[in-house]
C-alpha cells in the first residue's frame, strides 16, 4: 500500500480515552459472564435461559443478536454502493417480520411444540434421521455462514482507529475479540447471552442514534440526498431501477432472507423465539422487533450512504483511494463507515459509539456460537450415541464445540480468499441450511401428509444453494445471480418435500391409508 | 426520482422515531424482565441443591 494512503486510512478522532472506554465496556461483559455461571444448572438454562425471557427482554435479546456488526457493515456497504434505493431491504424486513409476529407463523406453532432446537422439531415430527441430517445442514449453513464475521467486525475495529493500513492489526483484533467471546459464551450459555443482549441493546441504541444525527450534521441533510441523485441517478432510490444494483428479483429474495428467513427460520432469532414464554408472548415480541429488524438494516444502510457522500463530496484524498483511476488497487469498500466515523465523531464520544458497534459484534457471536454448538451437541451428537447424555456432559460439549467453531472463523477469516460482496456470501451458505429447513417447517407444521422421506429430500435439497457461490459458478461456468438460485433452490425444495411426502408416505400415515383401504374393502363386501 | 426521494425521507424519520419510543421502552421493561428472570434462576439453583442434598 502507498504511503500516502497509509495516512488517508491513519486519520482518525480515536484516542487513548477512546481505547479506555471500549476496554471498559469489554470488561463488564466479561465479568458479567464469569458471575451468571453459577444459574447453569441444566440443559434448558444453558441453551434457554430457563425459558423465562419476558417480552422486553426478548425483543432486547433479539435485537442484539440480530443487530450485529456483520449485519452493520455489509448494510453499510450496500448504502455505499446501492444508495437509498438499497432502504428497500429496511422496509421488507419490518413489514414481513410484523406479518409474522400478527400471523404467528412457523414460530408460534413452532413454540407451542415445547422443543428447544429446530432438529429437535424435525424429530419430534418426523424421524431421527431427519433431525440428524437437519442438524448437519444447520451447522455446515451456519458455520459457514459465520466464517467471515470475526474478519468484517475487526475491519469496523481497524477502520475506525485508524489501523487500516498496518497488517498486523486485523490479525490482531480477530484473535482478541474471539478469545473474549468465547470466555463468557462457554462458562454463562445463553442465560449470560441474554443478559448481555439487554446492555448491548441499550448502548447500541443509544449508538445507533446518536451515530446518524451527526452524520446528518457532518454532512448535511441536502447534500446527502443531492450527491446521491448527481453520482447515481434515480438508481440510487429506485429499487427497481433498471440501470440498477436491485431489481424486482432482488427485492423478492430479500423479503424471503432479509424479512420470513432472518425472523422465522434463522435459528438464532427462532431461539429467542423457543426461549420464551408462550407463543402469545413470541407474537407480540416479533410485532415490535419489526422495529428493530429495520432499523438494524436502514441505519446502517444511512451511514453507509452518508460515507459514499462524505468521500464523493467532501474529502478528495479518501476518493482517490476508494475509486481510484483505472488500473489503480482501490480500497475495499467495507472500511469507507468506519473511515467516516472515525473522522465525523469527536473523542471520547467516538470510544462509545466504538463500544456500541463491538457490543453489535460481541452479541452476534456469543448467540451464533451458542447456537451451532448447542446443534451439533442436542441434534447431531447426542441423537447419533447409544447411551443417553447426562446434562453435564451436553454442557462439556457443546462447551468444546463453541471452541471449536471460534478456532474455525478464526482461521477462515485469515485464509478465505473469495471475492464475493459479503452479503451474497452469507446469503447463499445460509441458503444452505434454510431453503429446505424452509420447505421442511412449513411443511410439518402445516400439512398433515409431510413424510420424512420428504423432509429428508428437501433438507438436502438446499445443498444446490452453494451454486450461488463465486468460486462455485466460476468452477461451473454459470453466470447466474446469487438471488435467482436462492429463488429456484426454494421452489425446488417446496417442490421435493411435497412431490417426496406424496410419493413415500410415513409407515404410520400408510398403515393408516392400508387400515382404511382395509376397512373400505370390508365394507365394500359387507353392503 | 422525486417521490422515491421523499418516500424515503419519510419513512427515515418514521422507523427513527418508533425505534427511539421501543429503545425506552425496551430498556425500562427489559430490566424488569431481567429482574424476573434471575429470581426464577435463584429459585430454580436453591431447588436443585435441596434435591441434591435429599439425593445424599
Amino acid at each position: 500500500m502507498q504511503d500516502s494512503t497509509v495516512a488517508v486510512l491513519g486519520q482518525t478522532n480515536f484516542t487513548p480515552l477512546d481505547w479506555g472506554i471500549v476496554l471498559v465496556y469489554l470488561s463488564i461483559s466479561l465479568v458479567i459472564g464469569l458471575f451468571v455461571r453459577k444459574y447453569v444448572v441444566d440443559m434448558t438454562n444453558y441453551i434457554g435461559a430457563g425459558r423465562a425471557i419476558g417480552t422486553c427482554l426478548g425483543i432486547a435479546t433479539m435485537t442484539g443478536t440480530e443487530m450485529g456488526l456483520v449485519t452493520v457493515m455489509y448494510s453499510a456497504q450496500k448504502g455505499f454502493t446501492g444508495g437509498f434505493a438499497a432502504f428497500h431491504i429496511a422496509l421488507v424486513a419490518g413489514i414481513v417480520t410484523f406479518l409474522v409476529g400478527i400471523s404467528g407463523f412457523i414460530v408460534a406453532k413452532l413454540r407451542d411444540t415445547e422443543v428447544l432446537t429446530i432438529p429437535e422439531y424435525y424429530e419430534k415430527r418426523f424421524d431421527r434421521k431427519t433431525r440428524v441430517l437437519g442438524g448437519i445442514m444447520l451447522a455446515l449453513g451456519g458455520i459457514l455462514n459465520m466464517g467471515l464475521f470475526l474478519k468484517v467486525g475487526s475491519i469496523f475495529i481497524v477502520g475506525v482507529t485508524g489501523l487500516s493500513a498496518q497488517g498486523w492489526a486485523l490479525p490482531l483484533v480477530m484473535t482478541t475479540l474471539l478469545i473474549l467471546v468465547l470466555v463468557y459464551t462457554t462458562l454463562g450459555g445463553m442465560f449470560s447471552v441474554v443478559v448481555t443482549d439487554y446492555i448491548q441493546f441499550v448502548v447500541l441504541s443509544v449508538g445507533l442514534l446518536v451515530a446518524t444525527a451527526l452524520a446528518i450534521q457532518f454532512i448535511g441533510w441536502d447534500n446527502l440526498f443531492n450527491t446521491v441523485a448527481a453520482e447515481m441517478g434515480p438508481a440510487g432510490f429506485d429499487p427497481f431501477a433498471a440501470e440498477g444494483n436491485f431489481g424486482l428479483e432482488y427485492v423478492l429474495w430479500m423479503a424471503f432472507t432479509a424479512g420470513l428467513v432472518s425472523c422465522a427460520i434463522w435459528p438464532t432469532a427462532v431461539a429467542r423465539a423457543l426461549a420464551a414464554k408462550d407463543s402469545q408472548t413470541v407474537r407480540k415480541q416479533y410485532m415490535f422487533s419489526s422495529i428493530s429488524f429495520m432499523v438494524r438494516f436502514l441505519v446502517p444502510n444511512f451511514l453507509g450512504i452518508a460515507a459514499f457522500v462524505y468521500i464523493a463530496s467532501q474529502a478528495p484524498e479518501l476518493k482517490a483511494a476508494f475509486f481510484p483511476a483505472a488500473g489503480g488497487e482501490a480500497v475495499n469498500n467495507l472500511y469507507a463507515m468506519p473511515i467516516l466515523l472515525g473522522r465525523m465523531i469527536p473523542a471520547g464520544l467516538l470510544g462509545l459509539i466504538s463500544a456500541a458497534m463491538i457490543a453489535a459484534f460481541m452479541s452476534t457471536h456469543d448467540s451464533y456460537l451458542l447456537a451451532w454448538s448447542s446443534v451439533i451437541t442436542q441434534d447431531i451428537i447426542a441423537p447419533l450415541r447409544r447411551e443417553d447424555m447426562s446434562a453435564a456432559a451436553r454442557i462439556k460439549c457443546t462447551r468444546i464445540a463453541i471452541v471449536a467453531i471460534g478456532v474455525y472463523i478464526l482461521y477462515w477469516g485469515l485464509a478465505y480468499k473469495g471475492r464475493d460482496d459479503i452479503w451474497d456470501y452469507m446469503a447463499v451458505t445460509g441458503a444452505i441450511y434454510f431453503t429446505g429447513s424452509f420447505a421442511v417447517l412449513v411443511g410439518g407444521l402445516y400439512w398433515k401428509r409431510a413424510s420424512s422421506t420428504g423432509a429428508f429430500m428437501a433438507l438436502l435439497s438446499g445443498i444446490f444453494a452453494i451454486t450461488g457461490l463465486g468460486p462455485v459458478q466460476e468452477m461451473l461456468g454459470w453466470n447466474v445471480s446469487g438471488e435467482r438460485i436462492g429463488l429456484m433452490t426454494v421452489l425446488f425444495s417446496m417442490i421435493v418435500m411435497v412431490v417426496g411426502s406424496l410419493l413415500f408416505p410415513d409407515r404410520a400415515e400408510s398403515t393408516q391409508a392400508l387400515q382404511e383401504t382395509n376397512l373400505y374393502r370390508q365394507t365394500a363386501e359387507e353392503v | 426520482m422525486e417521490s422515491w426521494m421523499l418516500f424515503w425521507k419519510v419513512i427515515f424519520f418514521i422507523v427513527l422515531a418508533l425505534f427511539a419510543i421501543l429503545s425506552v421502552w425496551v430498556t425500562i421493561g427489559g430490566f424488569r424482565d431481567l429482574q424476573y428472570l434471575f429470581r426464577k434462576m435463584e429459585e430454580e439453583q436453591q431447588e436443585a441443591a435441596k434435591k441434591q442434598a435429599s439425593q445424599t
